[in-house]
């Protein structure tokens, strides 16, 4: 049996030629159009007719004609695999009629394509002409492939059987039948074949040669489906595929550095953040599974970033610094993640836009509001316009949340406020220790925006604050020093109110502007000591970017921070940073410090993106800080550069696939003025200047795959002018700037970047934090430093709303003081309090064993026709390790144990969203 | 202020966050004496004004299952305005502990005073330019030891530089050798006065005398003395029995039976509601003490051992005694209440409980 190819004669697309040949008989009649038709004829597009009494004479147009059909090489393989094949072309023919171009439309493989362009490049038209004038024209042309029995041969067997493939398409959570999803089949031979699925959601194919099948499911606002189906001879095979809705929300992209500006790039998604056990959910909590950030203690909301004290990364809410990020110094943040856009997380290196900080910058974005429409079961629409609205409870505290259009046309606005609960159930737990509750501690925080966006512009004003509070009087002092008892009282609370415009002012020019006046109330207090703070803070930025030249932009900004503030303390001296235990606070008189001014501090910046060639970027920028309150004015220049070893993936030319090798680096100076009672009269020492560091960076980005990346960065951080403590003339300690260290790491990110079923990644960070009081004094290791910190953690989509994740975390100990060692006494009997004083060894000495945990997560979410219930399950500690938190001691500090962190706790939550 | 806020809020948040964390071990509590201790030291002049002599005096006792064994009790030579105003800075001269080695005073070792110099206050730096009082500050060590003091080599700054060896010369270790300090702070017209405790109430009742002791006259508490046993069944004293209670299995846990005590403090009487003149100077009114008081036994256990008696804010706590929890060995039980106040003064009263 022997099949030899044969030719099909001319064959042109009826749609195509009937377009223009419509258009040309509309022009010749005057008769209107349904519309213009993009004819693709170079030189020649025809207009639809406009009826006129005087209209000028119409155009002719003769398209081309073929007078020479060249026959095409059948490909051997193709022959051999018996396919056949349609190939689309467009034909560029000149003004003799020659073919002078030949473009594949739609690709069919297989070698056709190929042989069809050759063989078209040497068809010979009749040039087209207008008006009896030749012109080129661009034309298509389907050039076909078939194969027929050769005559004389055998007769051809019969066809081979063919099966057929058919199936269903339902929704993941309600298996509901879903109509109208398209399904797209791949043949063998790489046509698409394409049917919609019926009023039941049922699809059917008939008539396929057996084989493997590609069937590709997808439906507007839901997530597409492939799978690969077999077709036997003779059967059917049926599938059934279901399709979950597209994750709505919120993306929000934790970015270590966001090109062009910074050095790291970290991204972590809406969904990530959603589902990272252990967090509940928590957007900034979600920092610490990132390398580079250390474990902070117990439940502490601390941000150890890169071996610096959390006093040293500073967080702010669209570019206006806030007091605080967590409510009770842990519990939840501030700001609900519901109400994020993004979190841009600098660990180092960061731009010139900010300052006064010498570890890393945290700025969380609040997003628009949301008023994008759904329809039945959460399926995305095109439409806006629509409110939508959650909430949600679990063990601490419950949410409400709502958003929408406004009556005016743009404006949109988000309400949403958060209370926490703890109060009912804690107050009888610590009346029942005996004390008497005057407010149980309760937290709460509010968001109002308002936001009207354009294509080019966009205007927000938003208020939001928080509160946290308590008041008990423990009528059972601390036994170790009793004067934590009596009233104590705590409480926080600030607001804000903040405008941004953000706007091009021309295509070369943008404008961000932000005002933010807020008030910060700070108070704790117990027995005769208190810490009061009340602070009117302002902050404004702007910022211009110039387009001066092709890749080269220019950013220049202005940072103000101005606050009157009234501080009162009331306390006896703490010790220093390293300096030992001072005794009970009890029976020590306190002393009083009692500041009313304004600080005022102005920075200008300035960088420079300037991008050579399409690999390259650096960006070179300065900042000058101006202190009012210690006189001081600092420079700090910085430069970070990207390059592109190799590309990535060219949307042009998907089938190349090159995997994006990225070399980064940067060095900058950080200034960061010393803290409130460093530099009180009574507590600190008037006039020290600035920490200052400088940090360096390298590192690669690599791509393995499309959805693995690999990012590997080794940084170091050299510190000079420290703040700490040292000797005086008269030989007392005070605070001064003779403070050195440094800080030397490596991170490690290997990401499965967030796919339909699974996100994940793995963090490693090794790093070492090194200080020195003086030049002279010995090296000792920083309070927080952290050697090895390892992170695994993903999340698996079971189907059906089900989703379950895991986190598992290996770090080293953290650091702790002991005291003296036999045959030296622990502790001196402070007679005063009636408590001991430990007498210590060298600050932070003693390495507490390795932490480990695993948290574990599991969700379940319905999705109805009108509205989403999901609930989750996260339990934190799973097997109930008992982490060393610190050391602990029995009364005279004679005997010394392990005080342990928290067992393991389950937190169970709910949310109803629409 | 941003990092005001956050260093506040730093150090809060490490507080708040060690209160969520586990267990800890089941260490003994310090109102349980087992062990050699210091209860209490009293000076008459708890602020104590340029010039004038202070008096000390000490309560301590020998709780260990060795006691009667001779203690030697020792005071250091005052060390005024030490560096910092820190403690630890009077170990820059070990030697000037070395008086501590001598033959201490037989008759009265508890007891020891001082001098006050004239300049304790204007020899010191001069004052910040606040509204803080001026002032000076003197330590006194004191140590006690079931053998032999002896001077160590520094091992640290803050190495303590007495230690306590036995006849073979070894070391001794908390249980056998207790050390520590008192504060007594110099202001130009400053004072204050010790609290006052007028007696000591049992199952809410008074205890008669001679059935509890106050200051001076808790000897038969004090130091190696034995308690001094009772019949609870005396016909001549029929008050006695009101301090008998049953023994507990549980050994003074929180299943016993608990029984009220506390020592009775006058509210009304002046010395326990003095002002607090440092937190008043600065606050510009009247302010209180801060004052607690802190329970101990040889035998049994408490429900709360320290107990809050005035707060600066919220003032007088009348509910300021606690339980006692008898123990399952039947015998005499001891306990003491030390009251403080936050400006170094302090007082005690004792009772003795006949276990059966």
């Amino acid at each position: 049996m022997v099949f030899a190819p044969t030719r099909v004669s001319l064959l042109v697309v009826a749609a195509v030629l009937a377009h223009v040949g419509l258009a040309v008989a509309q022009s010749d009649d005057g008769r209107s159009d349904q519309g213009a038709v993009p004819s693709g004829i170079s030189g020649a597009v025809v207009r639809p007719a406009e009826p006129a009494k005087d209209a000028p004479k119409k155009p002719v147009i003769v398209l081309p004609a073929l007078t020479h059909f060249e026959h095409a090489d059948y490909p051997p393989e193709a022959e051999k695999a018996g396919l056949q094949a349609d190939v689309l072309l467009k034909l560029t023919v000149d003004r003799e009629g020659n073919v002078t171009k030949a473009d594949v439309s739609e690709p069919v493989g297989n070698g056709f394509d190929e042989a069809a362009k050759v063989a078209a490049l040497k068809f010979k038209f009749t040039p087209a002409t207008r008006d009896g004038v030749p012109i080129p024209v661009v034309i298509p042309y389907r050039y076909s492939f078939t194969l027929t029995v050769k005559p004389g041969s055998e007769a051809l067997p019969p066809a081979p059987t063919t099966g057929n493939l058919l199936g269903g398409v339902r929704l993941a959570d309600t298996n509901t039948p879903l109509a109208g999803a398209n399904v797209t089949i791949t043949l063998p031979d790489g046509s698409p074949r394409q049917v919609v699925t019926d009023e039941t959601g049922n699809w059917r194919v008939d008539g396929l040669p057996p084989g493997k099948y590609k069937v590709r499911v997808e439906s507007p606002g839901f997530q597409a489906v492939e799978n690969q189906e077999e077709v036997v001879v003779g059967e059917e095979t049926e599938a059934t595929y279901r399709l979950a809705p597209v994750s709505e929300g919120i993306e929000i992209t934790v970015q270590g550095e966001r090109p062009p500006r910074e050095v790291t790039r970290r991204t972590i998604e809406r969904r990530e953040i959603d589902r990272i056990p252990g967090t509940s959910g928590d957007a900034l909590r979600s920092l610490q599974s990132l390398p580079g950030v250390a474990r902070p203690p117990g439940l502490a909301g601390l941000l150890i970033v890169r071996g610096s004290a959390p006093t040293d990364t500073q967080v702010y809410v669209d570019g206006a610094l806030v007091p605080l990020v967590y409510h009770f110094g842990g519990l939840s943040s501030v700001v609900p993640t519901e109400l994020l856009d993004k979190i841009d997380f600098y660990p180092g290196n960061f731009s010139a836009r900010y300052g006064r900080v010498g570890g890393g910058i945290v700025d969380v974005g609040l997003r628009s509001p949301d008023t994008q429409c759904t329809g039945p079961y959460g399926a995305a629409t095109d439409r806006k316009g629509c409110f939508h609205g959650m909430a949600q409870i679990d063990l601490i505290d419950g949410r409400l949340l709502l958003q929408g259009p406004l009556p005016v046309k743009d404006w949109t606005f988000a309400v949403a406020g958060r209370r926490s609960w703890i109060d009912a159930w804690l107050k009888p737990v610590l009346e029942s220790a005996g004390s008497s509750v005057t407010a149980a501690p309760v937290y709460y925080d509010y968001q109002l925006l308002v936001d009207h966006k354009t294509s080019s512009s966009r205007f927000s004003l938003r208020a939001f604050g928080s509160d946290d509070k308590f008041r008990i009087i423990v009528t059972d002092p601390a036994a170790q020093d009793p004067a934590f008892g009596g009233a104590l009282s705590f409480g926080t609370s600030f607001w804000r109110a903040q405008a941004l415009y953000e706007t091009d002012l021309s295509r070369s020019v943008s404008s961000n502007s932000m005002v933010s006046v807020g008030k910060d109330n700070v108070g704790f207090s117990v027995g005769n000591f208190l810490f009061s703070l009340n602070n009117f803070a302002v902050y404004a930025r702007h910022e211009f970017g110039f387009k001066i030249a092709p890749g080269v932009k220019l950013n220049t900004g202005l940072d103000f921070a101005i606050a009157p503030y009234d501080v009162t303390v009331r306390f006896p001296q703490p010790p220093r940073p390293g300096e030992p235990d001072s005794g009970p606070f009890a029976a020590r008189p306190p002393k009083e410090s009692h500041e009313k001014a304004t600080v005022f501090r102005p920075a200008w910046y300035a960088e420079a993106e300037i991008q050579p060639t399409s690999r390259l970027r650096v960006i070179p920028g300065a900042r000058v800080d101006y202190a009012r309150d210690s006189g001081h004015a600092d420079f700090a220049p910085r430069v970070v550069a990207r390059y592109d070893l190799v590309k990535g993936a060219d949307p042009d030319h998907p089938e190349l696939q090159p995997r994006r090798t990225t070399l980064k680096g940067g060095v900058g100076v950080f200034y960061q003025p010393p803290q409130f009672q460093e530099t009180n009269p009574v507590f600190g020492t008037p006039g020290l200047s600035s920490n200052r560091a400088i940090h360096y960076s390298l590192g690669v980005e690599q791509e393995l795959t499309r959805q693995v990346e690999l990012s590997v960065e080794g940084f170091y951080k050299d510190l000079t002018n420290q703040v700490s403590r040292a000797p005086n003339a008269s030989g007392a300690y005070t605070y001064s700037n003779q403070g050195l260290g440094s800080v030397i790491g490596l991170e490690a990110l290997l990401k499965y970047k967030p796919s339909k079923r699974f996100f994940g990644w793995i963090a490693y960070t090794l790093s070492r934090s090194v200080r020195r009081d003086t030049a002279s004094s010995p090296e000792y290791l920083f309070q927080y430093d952290q050697t090895h910190n390892l992170i695994m953690l993903g999340s698996y989509r079971l189907g059906r709303g089900w989703e379950f994740g895991g986190r598992f975390r290996i770090v080293s100990g953290s650091l702790d003081t002991a005291v003296l060692p036999r045959p030296a006494l622990p502790a001196l009997y402070a007679a005063d309090s009636g408590a001991y004083s430990p007498l210590q060894g060298k600050a932070f000495d003693t390495r507490l064993p390795l932490f480990h945990q695993l948290d574990l997560r599991i969700d379940k979410r319905w999705q109805f026709k009108s509205w989403r219930f999901s609930t989750y399950l996260d339990i934190q500690n799973v097997y109930n390790n008992a982490a060393v938190e610190g050391l602990s001691y029995n009364y005279n500090y004679s005997r010394q144990s392990y005080q342990t962190g928290i067992p393991i706790i389950p937190s169970l939550g709910m949310r109803g969203e629409f | 202020m941003r990092s005001a806020i956050r260093g506040v809020l730093a150090r809060c948040s490490v507080l708040l966050s060690l209160l969520s964390l586990g267990c800890g071990p089941g260490f003994d509590p310090p109102s349980e004496l087992h062990s050699l201790r210091v209860l209490g030291v009293q000076k008459d002049l708890p602020y104590a004004q340029p010039g004038q002599t202070v008096n000390l005096e000490m309560l301590w006792q020998d709780a260990s299952p060795l006691a009667g064994r001779p203690i030697k009790v020792a005071w250091s030579p005052p060390c005024f305005d030490p560096v910092g105003d820190l403690y630890y800075a009077c170990f820059s001269d070990p030697g000037a502990f070395g008086s501590m080695l001598g033959t201490p005073d037989v008759a009265n070792p508890e007891h020891a005073s001082f001098d006050v110099p004239a300049d304790i206050i204007s020899r010191r730096p001069p004052a910040d330019g606040s509204n803080n009082a001026p002032y000076g500050i003197t330590y006194v060590f004191f140590a006690l030891c079931a053998g032999d003091f002896t001077l160590l080599p520094s091992s640290a700054d803050t190495a303590f530089p007495v230690g306590c060896k036995d006849a073979n010369g070894t070391l001794l270790g908390s249980d056998d050798f207790v050390a520590g300090y008192t504060s007594i702070y110099s202001f130009e017209t400053f004072s204050n006065n010790n609290p006052l405790i007028d007696g000591f109430e049992f199952r809410g009742k008074p205890v008669p005398k001679p059935g509890f002791c106050v200051k001076d006259d808790c000897l038969p508490l004090d130091g190696s003395e034995p308690a001094v046993d009772f019949d609870c069944n005396d016909p001549n004293h029929p008050e006695q029995s009101a301090r008998c209670v049953p023994t507990c299995a549980d050994d003074g846990d929180p299943k016993c039976p608990g029984y009220a005590i506390r020592p009775t403090i006058d509210q009304a009487n002046a010395a326990n509601h003095d002002q607090d003149d440092v937190s008043a100077k600065l606050l510009g009114r009247k302010v209180g003490e801060q004052m607690w008081i802190n329970y101990y036994t040889d035998a049994g256990g408490f429900k709360s051992p320290v107990r809050l008696l005035n707060d600066a804010t919220s003032g007088w706590n009348d509910n300021y005694g606690t339980e006692f929890y008898a123990p399952k060995t039947p015998g005499l039980s001891r306990i003491w209440a030390i009251a403080h106040d936050n400006r170094g003064g302090v007082a005690w009263s004792g009772i003795t409980l006949k276990v059966q």
